[in-house]
C-alpha cells in the first residue's frame, strides 16, 4: 500500500483507471489474493495464468491474452537500439563507481619485477592504456638500477607506478 | 522473471511461494489495480 501511494502520487492522470479497476486486498495466510470481479472479467482471469515480477510490483496476465499482446507489440528498431545500449552499459554500476573512486582501472595493471644486487624490488604498475607490444619492458631494462622515476604524473607508462614493495634478500 | 500461477474458483490468486516472504516483506495488504483492464497489476 506505501509502495501504490508513492505511484498515485506521481502519476495523478492515471488515477481514474486505477481508480475504477483498484481495491485495496489482504493476502491470507496461504499466499492467496482475492482478485476483484471487474477485473477478473475484464482481465480474463481464470485457471493459469502469468505471473511477472516487477521491482515494485506483480503484473498478472492471462496466457492466451499475454502471447496476443506480444505478437500484436513486435519489438521495434527503436527498442533493438535500447536493448543493445542496456548490453553495453555497465554491468554492475557500483563497483565501477568504486573502482574509479579508487583509481582501479580494471585489467591494466601488472607486476614488474626488478633484480638489482641487493634486493628484489616489485612494482605494481598502473597504466594508462592497454600495452601493444613489450616496448616498455625494453626501456625499463635500459634504466640504471635505482634511478626510480617517482613522478606519479609522468606519462610515461613505467612512471605510474602505484606500489613498491622492497624485499631484501639475504648476505 | 515470469511465474505461472492459478486462479481458483472463487477468484483468488496463489501467489507462488517464492515469491511470498519477498512480498510480506512490504505487509500483507495491497493496492490491486490495472492501467488498460487486460491485465492485473498488484
Amino acid at each position: 500500500m506505501q509502495v501504490w501511494s508513492q505511484v498515485e502520487e506521481r502519476r495523478e492522470h492515471l488515477c481514474c483507471r486505477t481508480k475504477y479497476f483498484g481495491q485495496a486486498v489482504a493476502m491470507n495466510n496461504q499466499g492467496r489474493v482475492l482478485i476483484p470481479i471487474v477485473l477478473r472479467s475484464s482481465a480474463h482471469m481464470r485457471g493459469g495464468v502469468d505471473l511477472l515480477d516487477y521491482l515494485n510490483y506483480l503484473e498478472v496476465w492471462n496466457h492466451a491474452q499475454f502471447l496476443k499482446n506480444l505478437k500484436s507489440s513486435p519489438i521495434t528498431a527503436q527498442d533493438k537500439k535500447m536493448l543493445s545500449k542496456l548490453s553495453c552499459a555497465p554491468r554492475f554500476p557500483r563497483t565501477i563507481r568504486r573502482n574509479k573512486e579508487e583509481g582501479h582501472v580494471h585489467g591494466t595493471e601488472m607486476l614488474r619485477f626488478r633484480i638489482d644486487r641487493e634486493c628484489i624490488r616489485i612494482y605494481a604498475v598502473k597504466r594508462a592504456k592497454p600495452l601493444s607490444g613489450h616496448g616498455t619492458l625494453g626501456q625499463d631494462k635500459t634504466r640504471a638500477p635505482g634511478a626510480e622515476n617517482t613522478n606519479p604524473n609522468s606519462s610515461t607508462p613505467s612512471a605510474d607506478r602505484t606500489v613498491s614493495l622492497k624485499v631484501c634478500l639475504p648476505r | 522473471m515470469s511465474n505461472s500461477a492459478m486462479i481458483d474458483q472463487k477468484g483468488r490468486l496463489k501467489i507462488p511461494a517464492t515469491l511470498v516472504p519477498e512480498l510480506k516483506g512490504s505487509g500483507t495488504e495491497f493496492f490491486i489495480t490495472s492501467e488498460g483492464g487486460s491485465s492485473v497489476r498488484i
